[in-house]
Parts: structure tokens; sequence; C-alpha cells
């Protein structure tokens, strides 16, 4: 009851008092609206310009590109009050012809921070504002509206009006990042800038960048800013305008990234203001870059034979050489030399599949197929039926592995030529990690330099093996066959069981812990299919048996993969992510007396403040709280995590909130014995700011 | 009326065809266009003489600013009798916001009692496009020896407002002055500010 009458209260509140009337001028709807429901000396607060433009119609940026207006308020305040500029959510491009703007369609809420004095002496304050903007389809028309606001000053901290709580929070989701763990370079040519943008380490694939200059007259703003993935992150090149106004010395603008700049789904726009850095000697990169590329690639090939997923391969290549041991000299020169035409020529078809993928118009990276969950899981089942195989769960008379195998042991030319064709696609999925970098700049290259880096880390990774066709006499320091041999194909499951487990890592970071969870349920299931496989399905037994065994082998094999890739999205996060599935802290709900239960008994306590509708709450929780060394240290000072959950208004978070004088989410607070102030956190986090203050508790 | 247009199109086209971007402190680039009275003139035509460019659409509110003022015709008016050649040139195409029939032209020119030397159709675009012509107005000036000096804004204040234009610096008769009294045009590119042209 208590309730309803505070809502229908609300409501009048909000709809006669705190919001001005809806003005309608020609194309928008607009309003001065108030997140706050009054005013509290000396605590500032945020105040929206709402302009609702009809269909196909826009508003402008700060920057307006070639044409339009940026749209300006002029406030009228009371005495003492100050406010700030127009906090800009990151706008969209509208091309018109060959020109460009930056704007809005649909709905924007412009946002300005009001900062009352310390004393005010009214019971109301009358906050006065007059915006003007221009509104275009393709014809335009200048707009201008006068609003009003009145708002009661209170001692007490504003409560915020219910009605407008998700288009604030979510307009301060669209405003830009001051920074990032992104390194962000540009230099400065004649014609133009290039952008250099760094992603952290195992960061989801982006696809396309845009940069958005604050001053309308110094780039092309129509131009095609040519996003490209390159060896060293990823780059935009931005055409200068013919008519530019100044020469710039530093960058200006915001960067829009489809996935954002903390992960996927995060914030999207980035605010760069970054001093152009001398052009850098791109000539060294060109002549010796390629020398060192090629070296590079060939110790890279050599390496390869030691990864994972080769490692058993090599195993069944070794077997075969220690049998071919007794044979003749020519002979073995040959199997040598053909073993490693398989292998060249199986890197020059994968280097010419990627070359015509890239004249096809997308930049791949070698590591690309890691940066899909639905690769990802693929490629682990089958590395871990692999693993199941050595282990000897299972035999398969045509699999990978008994085609190198069977084929070194025929010792004919195509076995050989088979072997090597065999260890370059085995190996292909473990080079992503430890060959990036050449093949990254592989890839930037011209075809005929990328044909020959693949060359030469085919070349590097068949040279012992040629080596030792050629000096077949260094084969007698290899061990002599024998039941050690059974025992090293077993070990050898082990590497690749740990690949898996890498796999598993890198697909939880794109998805969290649900995407792990599909995976392991695929491989519960397709190991389950081929045990059955294994134990029914070979020629020992009868036909009917052998053939449902295969069904069963087949379908859970199969079925396990679908389940896992439909229940697996990229960088999509689960609906209810928000307080059940935060895998690694163990949350308590909070409640005030729970909390001053653990500070009485001097527990330190970590409060989340969270609401489903707050966006940058979800990609805090995703990119800084869940992680490893938050979660680790959260443990080690026995702090006790307790999650308000603010989703539906819950009075008790309401007033946990105003103790701390705000009445918004996210806000997360650390209370301990040896703090005398609790800390209060800041709203865009990272794990190295909550490990800080964590890193303070005694 | 029609027949007549298709020979103009095609001579524009062909013209357009050798057209180059348009730099300041280079040639600027030549160009034939018919006037609201069906007169053709091109840039050749007035070698030895200051030209502005001028790019209107009579429908945009910022060019209303500047002919509802009547800044506009005050700076054709003053600069023409300088022996200033004024080229006021529409770019929209036909079917878009300010493509106008001649009649219409000549009655909403004459009914701000414009002062420009002509109105220029450029309704293939082709003229704007080499000039990088973005917005209405956008201006441009071109000394006696064909070389651009100036390209931009027409004042530095970026609004839609009248009131506006006693506070602001025109650079139009800036740079114009200054290039009169010999000496170098101090802002030779400005952001230009309006409503796109409409191509």
């Amino acid at each position: 009851m208590k309730k309803l009458t505070q809502l229908i209260f609300l409501f009048i509140f909000s709809s006669l008092i705190l919001s001005a009337q809806i003005v309608r001028t020609d194309y928008v709807e607009s309003e001065l609206i108030s997140e706050v429901g009054s005013v509290k000396p000396g605590e500032p607060f945020w105040l929206a310009l709402r302009l609702k433009m009809d269909e196909h119609f826009h508003t402008y940026w700060l920057n307006a590109g070639d044409a339009g207006l940026q749209t300006k308020i002029k406030w009228t305040l009371p005495e003492g009050f100050t406010a700030s500029e127009i906090n800009w959510p990151y706008p969209e491009k509208i091309y018109l012809e060959d020109l460009a703007n930056f704007g809005y369609e649909g709905e924007v809420f412009l946002l300005t921070k009001i900062t009352p004095p310390k004393i005010i002496e009214q019971a109301e304050i009358e906050i006065k504002a007059k915006a003007s903007w221009l509104v275009c389809k393709v014809e335009c028309l200048p707009g201008d509206a006068e609003y009003s606001l009145k708002l009661p000053v209170r001692d007490s901290t504003p409560q915020t009006i219910e009605k407008w709580q998700q288009a604030f929070s979510d307009t301060r989701f669209n405003l830009p990042l001051k920074n990032s763990d992104w390194k962000i370079q540009s230099t400065k040519h004649e014609n133009g800038i290039n952008i250099l943008m760094i992603p952290p380490q195992n960061y989801p694939a982006v696809n396309e960048i845009e940069f958005f200059p604050y001053d309308g007259s110094i780039f092309q703003n129509a131009a095609d800013q040519n996003f490209t993935r390159t060896e060293r992150g990823y780059e935009l090149t931005i055409p200068f305008d013919d008519f530019k106004v100044e020469d710039p010395d530093t960058l200006k603008g915001i960067l829009i990234s489809d996935i954002g700049w903390r992960g996927g789904n995060s914030e999207k726009a980035l605010e760069v203001i970054i001093p152009f850095t001398r052009l850098e000697n791109d000539g060294i990169a060109k002549s010796s870059g390629i020398v060192l590329a090629l070296i590079f690639a060939f110790i890279g090939g050599i390496i390869l034979n030691l990864m994972p997923c080769v490692l058993p391969v090599l195993s069944i290549k070794i077997m075969g050489f220690v049998k071919q041991a007794g044979e003749d000299k020519k002979r073995i020169l040959k199997h040598g030399l053909v073993f490693t035409s398989g292998v060249l020529i199986s890197f020059w078809l994968l280097a010419g599949t990627l070359v015509a993928l890239r004249a096809g118009g997308q930049e791949l990276g070698w590591g690309f197929q890691l940066q899909s969950p639905e690769f990802l899981i693929i490629l682990s089942v089958f590395l871990f039926l692999f693993a199941l195989n050595l282990f000897g769960v299972f035999e398969i008379g045509t699999s990978l592995m008994s085609v190198g195998a069977k084929s070194s042991s025929k010792s004919g030319s195509f076995g050989d030529f088979m072997t090597g064709v065999t260890a370059t696609i085995v190996a292909t999925p473990c080079t992503a990690p430890f060959m990036g970098t050449a093949l990254g700049f592989a890839m930037i290259q011209p075809p005929f330099v990328t044909l020959l880096i693949f060359s030469f880390l085919a070349l590097g990774m068949a040279s012992p093996y040629l080596l030792l066709s050629l000096f077949p006499a260094w084969l007698k320091y290899l061990p002599k066959p024998g039941k050690w041999m059974e025992t090293l194909k077993q070990f050898m499951g082990f590497p690749l069981v740990a690949t898996v487990i890498w796999l598993a890592w890198v697909l939880g970071l794109q998805t969290g812990s649900d995407g792990v969870i599909s995976l392991l349920a695929a491989l519960f299931l397709a190991s389950f299919g081929v045990w059955i496989y294994g134990k029914w399905g070979t020629f020992n037994n009868t036909n009917p048996v052998k053939f449902i065994a295969r069904v069963i082998a087949v379908f859970m094999f199969i079925g396990g993969l679908i389940f896992a890739m439909n229940t697996t999205t990229n960088n999509n996060l689960p609906e209810n992510f928000n307080s059940k599935n935060t895998n690694g802290i163990r949350w308590e709900k909070f409640s005030q007396q729970r909390l001053d239960e653990l500070r009485s008994a001097g527990i330190p306590v970590f409060i989340d403040f969270t609401a489903a509708w707050c966006l940058t709450c979800q990609v805090n929780e995703r990119v800084a709280i869940n992680s490893a060394n938050v979660i680790k240290i959260i443990e080690e000072k026995n702090v006790i995590p307790l999650k308000a959950d603010w989703t539906s208004r819950d009075d008790e978070i309401t007033k946990a909130l105003a103790s701390f004088g705000r009445n918004s989410v996210p806000l997360y607070v650390i209370y301990a014995q040896n703090l005398s102030e609790p800390i209060i956190l800041p709203e865009i986090l990272t794990s190295g700011i909550i490990v800080d203050a964590l890193q303070k508790i005694n | 009326m029609k027949l007549l247009k298709f020979p103009v199109l095609f001579l524009i086209l062909s013209l357009a065809l050798f057209a180059s971007e348009a730099k300041v402190g280079e040639a600027a680039p030549g160009f034939t266009l018919k006037d609201s009275n069906g007169n053709e003139h091109s840039l050749s035509d007035f070698a030895d003489k200051y030209v502005v460019l001028e790019w209107i659409n009579y429908d945009c509110p910022f060019v209303k600013k500047h002919y509802d003022s009547g800044n506009m015709q005050m700076l054709q008016e003053k600069y023409t009798g300088k022996d200033v050649v004024w080229l006021t040139i529409c770019s929209s195409v036909p079917g878009k916001q300010g493509n106008f029939e001649p009649e219409e032209i000549n009655k909403r020119s004459s009914d701000h009692n414009a002062k420009f030397t002509a109105y220029l159709i450029d309704d293939t675009g082709e003229v704007g496009k080499a000039y990088g012509a973005k917005t209405t107005p956008h201006m441009y000036i071109i000394s006696p020896s064909g070389v651009l000096e100036y390209a931009g804004g027409i004042d530095d204040i970026p609004s839609a407002d009248q009131e506006d234009i006693a506070k602001a610096t025109n650079y139009v008769s800036k740079a114009l002055d200054e290039l009169m009294e010999g000496k170098e045009v101090e802002v030779k590119t400005s952001k230009p500010y309006g409503c796109s042209v409409k191509y």
C-alpha cells in the first residue's frame, strides 16, 4: 500500500511538476527532463534535452559534419547554479549523396550536468532553457523551443524519476569512454592520417571501427576510412579535406567500434585526444622486415613440430623413419623430399585460399577462426576426440591419424605426400598463438610475399625430416621401436587435452561460463559417442550391432556439436547474467542487516549496486569484477561480496544508495575495518582499479 | 526548353570530365554554365577580374538568413560595384530542394533584390563537385590570375539566426578587401556552414 501511494505520488510528481511541457515544433518533439525529483544543495544532478525527431529526420552532434548545425542549449539558471557543456552520446553517420553528417535520428537525450550552490534559500527552483537546432531530412529547418523546469529543494538525497531511469542509463552508456586498455596512436601524412589501434590480449574480433572527428573541416567526412586488420592491430586511414581549415597537431574525436572498447557488448564510443606521433619508418618493415619475417617463419616452422597438435603426427613420422632406417639411402631421401613437397603444397593451398579470401574483401588474420565460438567448439571436439583416440578409447580406420600412420608405414610416395599434408592440416589450428606476428605480416603483404612466407613456414616444418633423410645415419640416434611407442602415443594425448583446455579458456573469454558449459556438454556427448563406437562399432562386431553403434555415435557427435553451437553466440550475454551466473564470485544478496552484521564483525565487504537495465553495470561485471585476479583477491582477503540488485527498485537498496548520496547505479563500495571511510570505486571499472582498492584491506 | 537543356547538359558533362578538384592557392577549375536567362558564362570570360562564387539554394534556412537580412545583397552590391564578378551557382539537381525553372529563379531573385552578376544553373552538380561545394552558402574567391584565394563559409558564426550576422566576421569581404589592398589573405579557408548542397 505504501508502495502504491508512493508510485502514484511519483507518477503525478514526474508528469506534472518535474517535466517541462512537451514542445511540438516542425518535425521535432522536445522537452527538458530531470533525472531527479528534487535538488539537494551542493549536489550536482543531470538534466536532458529530449529530442524526438519524426521519421527520417535528424538533428546534429557537436560536429555536424559537412553540413548542418550542432544543437545548442542556452540556460537561464537560478543564482549560483552552473551548467556543464552538453554531454553528447555518440552519433551516427548520415550520408547525403557525397556528403556526410554526424547526427541523431529517432530519439536522443543530450545530457547536461547542473551544479547547484551549497546554500539554496528557495523551497523550489526554476531552471529555464532555450534550445535551438537544425532538423533535416534532405531539406533542413531550424527549430527552437523554450522550457521551464521546477524542482523542489530538499536536504535528502534526490530520488531518480523512474520514467526516465532507463533513458539516462542508456544515454550514459552511449557517452564516449575517456580511456581504455587499447593502445592507440596516430600518424600524420601529407594527405591524411593513420590511426593504429592495438587491442588488449584475447580481445574479441572487431568488425568495424570508425572515427568521428570533433572538427568537421579537417577530414573528408564522407570518405571511406579503410578499416583494416593488420599485424599490428586495427588501422584506419582518413584523408584530409581539400580545404582543411587548419593543420592539426592533435587527433580529436571519438572512435566507434561495433563491439565496444571494454570487450564484447561494451561501450561503443571512445574519446581520443592524442598528439600525432612522428611518421614511423615504414621502409624498414618493408625491406629488412621481409627477410626477418622469412627467418621467423622458418624457425616458426621448426617449432611447429613441437606444437601439441603436431606432436602426435610427429611421433607417427618418427616411427615411419625408424622403420625406414634399414632402407636404401636414395629412397629415404626421396621420402623426405616428397614429404616436404606435401607440406609445401598444403601451405601454398592455405596461402592461396587466404589470398583469395582477402581479395574477396575480407581482411582475415591467421587466427580469425579462434574468434568464432563455433570454430572453437568444433576444434575442441575434434582435438578431444583425437586425444581419446591416442588414449586408445577407439580406433578409426580412416582417421587423419591413421592416414598418416598407414601412409608412412606403406612408405609409398603417395603415403609420404599425404603425411606432409596431414601434418599441415593438423598443425593449422595451433599456429595462431605462436605464429601470429609473421603471418599477420604475411597477410598485409602482396600475395607474392604471402606465398613466400608460407613457403618458409612449410620448409621450416619439414626441415627436420629433410635433414634426417639427407643424413639417414643420424637416424641411428633415434630410439628403437618398441612398446614405449604405445606409451608415447598415449602420452601424446595429454598435450591435446591441454590444448582443449586452452581453447575452452578462449571460448570462456568470448562467451562467459555458459559457452564453456556448452562445450563441455558437447565433449561429453562426443566422447560418449566414440566410446560406443569403439566398443561396438568396430569390425569384430556383427553388422546390426555395428550399424546401430555407428548411428548412435554419429548422432551423439553431431547432436553435441549442434547443441553447443546453438547455445553459444559470440559476445552475447545471457539475459539472466546479472545476478545468478557470475562465475567465480559467490555473491550474497545485499541487505542492510547483513551489511551491519558483517561490519560489526569486522569482515571486509564489497558491494555491487547494479541493475539489469544498466548496461555499464553489466560490462563492469563482465570485464572487471569477474576477472580472475579480482576473484582471487576477494578470496585472499576474505571479502564478502554483496550484490544489491536494483533492477526492480528496492526500497532498502534505494536507501543504501542514498546513504552514499547516490541515486543511480552503478555504485561500488568497499568496507573494511582498517579503513575509516568506505572506498567508493569509479563508475567505469577495470580489474586493476578493484584490485588496487582491495589491496588496501589489511 | 527541353531540347535546349540537352546540349547544355552535354556541354557541362564534357567540361566536367576535364575539371580538377579545386585547391586554395592553385588554379581554379574552369567551367561553363548557363544562367537563369539562358546566357552562357565561362570562368575564362572573367580573366583579369576577381570572381566570387556563391553556392545557393533559395529554400535553405541558411541562405534565407543572408538574403532575408539583406546581408548577401549588400555584399553583392558592394563588390560588383568594385568590378568584382559575382556568380551565384545552384547545384541542386532536378527534383531536389532549390532546383527551380528559370522563371521561378528570376522571380525569387528580383523579390530578394539580388545583385549578383549571374545566377548559374549547375543542375548536374558537376561544377559544385569540382569545387567541393558542400553547403549553401559556400563561398569561393578567385583572383584575376585565376587562382583560388578563398574557400569556405561566409562568416565565422555558424547559425541560421539573422541576429548573428552583425556579430560575425565576414570572411568574404575580409578576403576581398585584403586582396584588393594587395595583402595576403589571412583566412584562406574556413568551415562552410549551412544546408548540404542537394546533389
